[in-house]
């Protein structure tokens, strides 16, 4: 029903709604202006505005009171007591500070040191990196970390406030300086020969390894050195890396039946023909063995690469032949 | 509209709209006198960032004053919620503790006294949730020694002793009052009071309970209509 002067855009229902908003102040001026002449010709939203006027003076009843200097100063002494029993650091805090302690510690006790912080690494991303340790990644920062340097995301929860606390670990560049057969920095060579994301820490770490063992056989009391060499030949997805390490294994070859099947494996299965070639020369000292004769007998007749065909009949060419 | 008053036909005065709209304020609705972020002086401003900056270094002193600035509007809207001195305390000293816990987390997007009062809604929402769970009575009001205190009785009338049928009848709808407000979701009852009571801009309402001023509103909105429903049209 329109009444004489009644704003027909206006609807009957929207109008209780805006003397609400108008009563509590939030009405727009030309909201306002609107809902007047909506109300000089609508007789019900006239009386709608004189029922919500009734029902806050109603609400009056209940006012609101101003906290009584007695309660103020009580729930002021017992923040303070919670506030003294309270630890203001958060996690982060916790976590920047073990980090600070695990930093001194690597200064002064290397051993340890080195155990305990690669220990819950334990991924094989650690590098040997020259730089100077940065400062610990803050919360309001955390976008500035690269992905690289964040090892897990350990934590999700939402506070009352509504903020998401993303709680992770992050790698902290550090640096350790030692001779190569001291232990801590052999391991630490160890564990870069493993490194995905920096192929030339790998073939550093895997060539200093190497080096290490020119003239000598035994390579250190255990296996740790030659496993490693074996594992980036077998595994590493980059040449130089293969190449590397087969350079590292050569002093192996005479006498670990394990490396002489490790290159053989290279020659037949290798992606890359340099690899492969390499590979062959290598087993030079080792012709004797039948099984390499094999290996090279099958690569010269029936591998589909021209080069080392002709690699491997020069090879079996050169060899004295088994009785 | 300003300071014109609305020409009304004859016969029709009550019909007027407020001539201030701005000011306009309800009978029972206390003129507040809290910091919002629309009412400080830039210099007020750049002080309490100041000392939001000391407190998150680590400064006691300058978080303790934070705490001073805000407590009693702290009290004052927990007080009328939850009508218990007692759940009014615990809801300050519960809300101070994790602001001073999380003080590294707020990062100025919004003002501080939004943020605390984000903090101050979420917990009285949560008890509000566990006495409607529980079915708690809320109209037993206690006092901070666990005496219950008669609410109704606060109300001033100076003119009740002259006409105690008057004061029956304003005890008997307040009675009701607090009957209908418990009936509302504690959302709406929350909204209802950071508006009606605590006169706070429906903007500003959205804001601390994480949510859109026109969610706020659609929420007033529902509030005000299971009102008038529960205290049929109260004249």
């Amino acid at each position: 029903m329109t009444w004489p002067g009644h704003d027909s855009n206006l609807s009957c229902d929207a109008a209780h709604e805006q003397i609400t908003l108008l009563l509590y102040g939030e009405l727009s001026d030309e909201a306002c202006h609107r809902l007047e002449q909506h109300l000089a010709g609508c007789a019900d939203c006239r009386d709608e505005l004189e029922v919500t006027r009734a029902l806050s003076s109603a609400m009056a009843i209940l006012p609101v009171r101003e906290p009584s200097p007695n309660l103020i100063a009580q729930t002021r002494l017992k923040i303070d007591e919670a506030l003294e029993q309270a630890p203001r650091d958060s996690w982060l805090a916790h976590f920047r500070r073990s980090l600070w302690t695990d930093f001194r510690l690597l200064r002064t006790a290397p051993l340890a040191a080195a155990t305990m912080l690669f220990a819950g690494v334990g991924l094989g991303f650690v590098g040997i990196r020259v730089t100077t340790p940065s400062p610990a990644p803050t919360s309001s920062s955390v976008e500035s970390i690269p992905p690289q340097r964040i090892a897990a995301v350990t934590g999700v929860r939402q506070d009352p406030t509504g903020l998401v606390h993303v709680e992770y670990s992050s790698l902290m560049p550090l640096e350790a300086v030692g001779p190569v057969d001291d232990p801590n920095i052999r391991y630490l060579l160890l564990l870069g020969t493993r490194a995905p994301l920096n192929t030339s820490v790998q073939n550093a770490a895997l060539g200093l390894l190497t080096n290490s063992c020119v003239g000598t056989v035994d390579c250190g009391a255990d296996d740790s050195v030659r496993n490693a060499l074996m594992v980036a030949l077998r595994y590493d997805p980059h040449t130089n890396v293969r190449e590397q390490a087969l350079n590292g294994l050569a002093p192996y070859l005479a006498e670990d039946m394990h490396v002489r099947d490790a290159v053989l494996e290279a020659v037949l299965n290798d992606g890359d023909p340099q690899v492969r070639a390499q590979a062959i020369h290598m087993l030079a000292p080792v012709a004797a063995d039948s099984s390499v004769q094999q290996v090279l007998q099958n690569v010269a007749t029936h591998d589909g690469n021209p080069l080392l065909r002709n690699v491997s009949r020069n090879m079996l060419q050169q060899m004295p032949q088994v009785q | 509209m300003g300071t014109e008053a609305l020409r009304i036909q004859p016969g029709l005065q009550s019909t007027a709209l407020p001539a201030n709209r701005a000011s306009q304020t309800w009978p029972g609705r206390r003129s507040v006198q809290t910091r919002s972020a629309g009412t400080m002086s830039p210099e007020d401003r750049a002080s309490e960032t100041e000392l939001i900056r000391q407190a998150q270094k680590g400064s006691r002193q300058a978080f303790d004053t934070l705490v001073r600035q805000y407590d009693q509007a702290v009290l004052r809207l927990a007080l009328h919620l939850l009508g218990s001195e007692t759940d009014a305390q615990d809801i300050a000293q519960e809300a101070f503790l994790k602001a001073y816990r999380y003080l590294a987390n707020f990062r100025f997007e919004c003002s501080f006294y939004t943020w605390i009062y984000r903090i101050v809604t979420n917990l009285c929402l949560d008890l509000m949730r566990r006495r409607k769970t529980r079915r708690e009575d809320p109209a037993v009001v206690m006092d901070s020694s666990g005496e219950e205190l008669d609410l109704l009785g606060m109300v001033s009338d100076e003119r009740a002793s002259a006409n105690p049928g008057r004061e029956l009848e304003r005890k008997e709808l307040g009675a009701k009052i607090a009957t209908a407000l418990d009936k509302l979701t504690p959302r709406e009852r929350m909204v209802f009071e950071l508006k009606h009571y605590q006169g706070l801009r429906l903007r500003t309402i959205g804001e601390m309970l994480n949510t859109t001023e026109e969610t706020a509103k659609n929420t007033l909105f529902r509030a005000t209509k299971k009102l008038r429903a529960s205290l049929a049209v109260v004249r």
